[in-house]
């Protein structure tokens, strides 16, 4: 599972690729902790190559959007999968996040 | 129409008869009294004029006899001069009589015998007039010879006697041409007072039956004298002159009356008397003596010629009353039909008002009677009627709309209830049925059931009381069953927390018995609470041994009654092919019309073995009806049947992996699941859901199960037969029930979103089921998959 934090068009865009379940999770969660800390910009989390998500990767992206509201920013996730759609749908984050494909 | 008039008609005529008859009784009485008066009057009047008639006869013939005496009394004391003179003297004198006085036909000086030696025995000079000649010749002869001794003769003797005139009973003169005659004798005395000679003057009486007969008083009338002695001296018929005697007339003619009136007569009586003539039927009779000679005079007329003209008026009268009563009649019926007319108009408009029309029009009065006090009447009747109505439609639409809402809540309360049967029909290993006849039209008996987490949740309760106020409680009960159990798999917890909530706010004191069972299905652990309820029956079938035993409950008080109540749990493990049959105590005491009870005895041998849980209740429906026949139904029965028919499925396919309580084993736990699904064929999608969920699970336990710093196995078991695919997550940690988080709220917001609980969250969400069990001082939680239908073979 590799996490990558690129700035394009003024956003903040996470890449995601692999499996985010909850043995690596504590690993992503430090990957993305300087983004957490400061967001100044739109984020977009590229879910294009993110093959699996457990709940500890869905907290964490809860994390971040918790964190950008006060900010007025907003959090996009991008090529979400169908099947990880699903899981979004089943846990209600689907309503939470504007999607981007 | 005939028949609409006809009771009114027989008013007016019924009216009318009254009044005619009561006019006739009137009249008729009035007429008979009048004519009673007339008559008496009529009668004084008759009897006024008869006594007239009588007093002018008797006049008339006093008037003779007086001429008569006179005539011989004067002519005495010529004769006493005359005595020695010749005797030629006295048939002079005797003759003179005669001539002198039209009314004498004869005279006679009777002397004393042998007075005159030279005459002889006999010297009476007598003179008589002679009837048969025309001119009235007088005749002189000697009265008394050889035959006729006159000094024997009561005409003779009686003035002799009395030494006064005497006037003798009258007789039929057969010498001188059947004349009746009266004589008057008068004595002569000489002056030493001796009778020496009698003068006699006979008197034709031929003039009596003259003078009567003008004395025609009526034309039917007629009169009669009788003598002294009864004799009849006139009389119409001719025959009875002289011959009849009144006393031997009426003995004759068998008349006691006419023989009393003779009577009377005779002793000189003066009366007027009714009686009944042989010619003129009833008739009057007037009489009156003569009382010179002891005769008696009477008048007999006719009744009917007295009153002729009074029958003759009132007989007009009586015509007259008639053709008036008629007229009244026909007038009565005129003026009542044209009184009464108003009555038919009313019967008209009560009859319309009957039909349905309030508002009927009724008759104009113009009178201020009785007539304009009905039309009043009607008219505050008509209102009143209508304000009645009006509360009574009201009254009724309210009685509508409440038995509407009861209507709505009786289906309401029969939608709560689980009502679809069978409720799980793709599973195998549960048979449940069951059925609620509510006394009233809403009960307060409950029972519900759900599966969750292959676990049977079910539960039977009886609210305290029927009708509305139980059926409230038992929604109350219901639907605390519900959320309470969603989270709580612990009977005794369920019914606790129920009961804390149910003895708040309990100001009726309503409590409700409730039996609460869970069955994990699996296995046939079956955890249950009783609360007061009617203790369940246990069918139990091993092979062939069959029996019917009651689960062992203890007894906890019913819900609602004390908050705070500590209730016990129990646990049994049942069979396949056990039944547990529940009721409420609608079943065992129904009661029959002599208030018998269905009782439990009878419950026991009416449930049959070996059939399904419809058909038990069935049944006992029909045992229960049966019995109690035409009684009411007094309480709501009913019934509950679970039947566990688990089916041991063949397994398919098996395998395990134990691991340690360490996040850094997900790798190889995924792994494991991968395997799994492809040896289950599953797709990729349907992998991912499964190594999510299994992630899920696995991680709570190795984050919750074991305290810090413990190391700890975590054995996963996955199991797929024909229907599923099962994992069983087994620890040997700290008693830890993941389903007992709190759920997950997903409409929340962002900010509101808890970082906590989506994992089970996702599990419920992904797996067909989860369930957790205490066992053995372990936690087991399985996760089962249902397999669809196009599972593909297993390929292993």
């Amino acid at each position: 599972m590799t996490t990558t934090i690129k700035e394009e068009n003024n956003n903040q865009v996470v890449y995601f690729d692999g499996r985010l379940d909850t043995t690596v999770s504590m690993q992503v969660q430090k990957d993305v902790q300087p983004l957490i800390d400061n967001i100044n910009s739109d984020v977009i989390l590229d879910c294009e190559k993110l093959q699996y998500i457990s709940s500890s990767g869905l907290r964490i992206f809860l994390s971040i959007l918790k964190n950008a509201k006060p900010t007025g920013h907003h959090v996009y996730i991008r090529n979400l999968n169908k099947d990880l759609r699903q899981v979004f749908t089943m846990t209600g984050f689907i309503n939470l996040f504007e999607f981007q494909d | 129409m005939k028949n609409r008039w006809f009771n009114y008609r027989s008013f007016a005529a019924r009216l009318s008869i009254w009044v005619i008859l009561t006019v006739a009784a009137i009249l008729l009485v009035t007429a008979v009294v009048a004519n009673l008066f007339v008559r008496d009057g009529i009668l004084r009047e008759e009897k006024l004029r008869a006594n007239g008639a009588l007093e002018n006869a008797e006049e008339h013939i006093e008037d003779v006899f007086i001429a008569v005496e006179t005539a011989v009394r004067n002519h005495t004391s010529e004769i006493k001069k005359n005595v020695e003179a010749p005797h030629e003297e006295m048939y002079r004198i005797t003759r003179e009589i005669v001539e002198t006085n039209p009314m004498i036909v004869g005279s006679a000086i009777a002397f004393e015998p042998n007075y005159y030696p030279e005459e002889g025995r006999y010297f009476s000079p007598y003179s008589y007039r002679d009837m048969q000649s025309k001119k009235g010749t007088i005749i002189s002869k000697q009265l008394g010879t050889a035959t006729y001794d006159y000094p024997t003769m009561e005409w003779y003797q009686e003035p002799k006697k009395l030494k006064q005139g005497y006037w003798s009973e009258p007789y039929c003169d057969t010498g001188g041409g059947e004349i009746t005659m009266t004589t008057y004798s008068y004595p002569l005395m000489d002056d030493e007072g001796n009778v020496f000679a009698v003068l006699t003057a006979d008197v034709s009486l031929d003039w009596l039956s003259q003078m009567m007969d003008s004395l025609k008083y009526y034309p039917q009338s007629y009169s009669f004298i009788i003598s002294r002695d009864g004799t009849f001296l006139t009389h119409p018929s001719k025959d009875l002159v002289l011959t009849e005697n009144i006393f031997s007339f009426a003995k004759r003619v068998n008349d006691a009356e006419l023989t009393a009136i003779a009577h009377d007569m005779a002793s000189g009586k003066k009366d007027m008397r009714r009686f009944q003539s042989p010619n003129l039927g009833s008739s009057f009779l007037f009489y009156k003596p003569i009382r010179r000679t002891g005769w008696s005079v009477a008048i007999v007329c006719s009744a009917d010629e007295f009153f002729h003209n009074a029958t003759q008026a009132g007989l007009i009268v009586a015509v007259i009353i008639l053709l008036m009563l008629l007229l009244l009649a026909f007038i009565l019926r005129k003026g009542v039909h044209h009184l009464t007319q108003p009555l038919v108009q009313f019967t008209n408009a009560v009859n319309e008002v009957a039909n349905g029309n309030l508002q009927a029009t009724l008759p104009k009065i113009k009178t201020k009677d009785e007539m304009m006090r009905l039309r009043n009447s009607f008219i505050t009747m008509q209102k009143s009627l209508t304000q009645q109505m009006e509360e009574l439609k009201q009254v009724n639409e309210q009685k509508g709309r409440i038995e509407g809402e009861l209507k709505v809540a009786s289906n309401i309360q029969r939608a709560m209830l689980p009502k679809i049967f069978p409720p799980y029909p793709d599973r195998d290993d549960i048979d449940i049925y069951g059925q609620q006849t509510p006394a009233k039209a809403v009960g307060g008996d409950l029972f519900d059931f759900y599966i969750r987490d292959e676990k049977l949740f079910f539960c039977i309760g009886d609210v305290s009381g029927k009708g509305v106020p139980a059926s409230l409680v038992m929604a109350v009960a219901r639907s605390l069953f519900r959320t309470l159990s969603m989270h709580e798999p612990h009977p005794e917890r369920i019914i606790s927390q129920m009961n804390d909530r149910m003895a708040e706010d309990n100001e009726l004191n309503m409590f409700v018995t409730l039996f609460l069972g869970v069955l994990d299905l699996p296995t046939g652990r079956l955890r249950y609470c009783n609360a007061g309820h009617n203790v369940p029956l246990l069918l139990i079938e091993n092979g062939n041994v069959k029996q019917k035993e009651f689960l062992p409950c203890d007894s906890n008080l019913p819900i609602g009654i004390m908050g705070g109540w500590k209730f016990t749990l129990q646990e049994t493990t049942i069979n396949v092919n056990t039944t547990i049959f529940l009721y409420t105590d609608g079943l065992t005491e129904a009661e029959d019309m002599t208030h018998q009870l269905f009782g439990e005895e009878r419950m026991i041998s009416a449930i049959p073995f070996s059939t399904g849980s419809q058909e038990i209740i069935k049944r006992m429906t029909e045992a229960v009806n049966a019995f109690t026949g035409e009684a009411e139904q007094s309480d709501d029965l009913t019934m509950l049947t679970i039947r566990y028919t688990k089916r041991q499925h063949l397994v398919r396919f098996q395998k395990e992996i134990t691991l340690n309580n360490d996040i850094e084993q997900i790798p190889q736990l995924t792994a494991y699941v991968d395997a799994v699904c492809e040896a289950m064929g599953f797709d990729a999608a349907t992998s991912m859901q499964m190594n999510l969920a299994i992630e899920e699970a696995v991680v709570n336990v190795m984050n919750y199960a074991y305290p810090k710093g413990v190391q700890g196995d975590i054995r996963i078991l996955a199991q797929a037969n024909d229907r599923r695919l099962k994992f069983t997550i087994s620890d040997s940690g700290t008693p830890f029930d993941p389903t007992m988080r709190q759920a997950v709220d997903t409409t929340l917001s962002a900010e509101e979103r808890p970082i906590g609980g989506l994992g089970i969250h996702l599990i419920t969400q992904l797996m067909d089921s989860i369930n957790y069990e205490r066992k053995d001082n372990m936690n087991v939680l399985t996760l089962r998959k249902k397999l669809s239908p196009t599972q593909p073979a297993v390929n292993e």
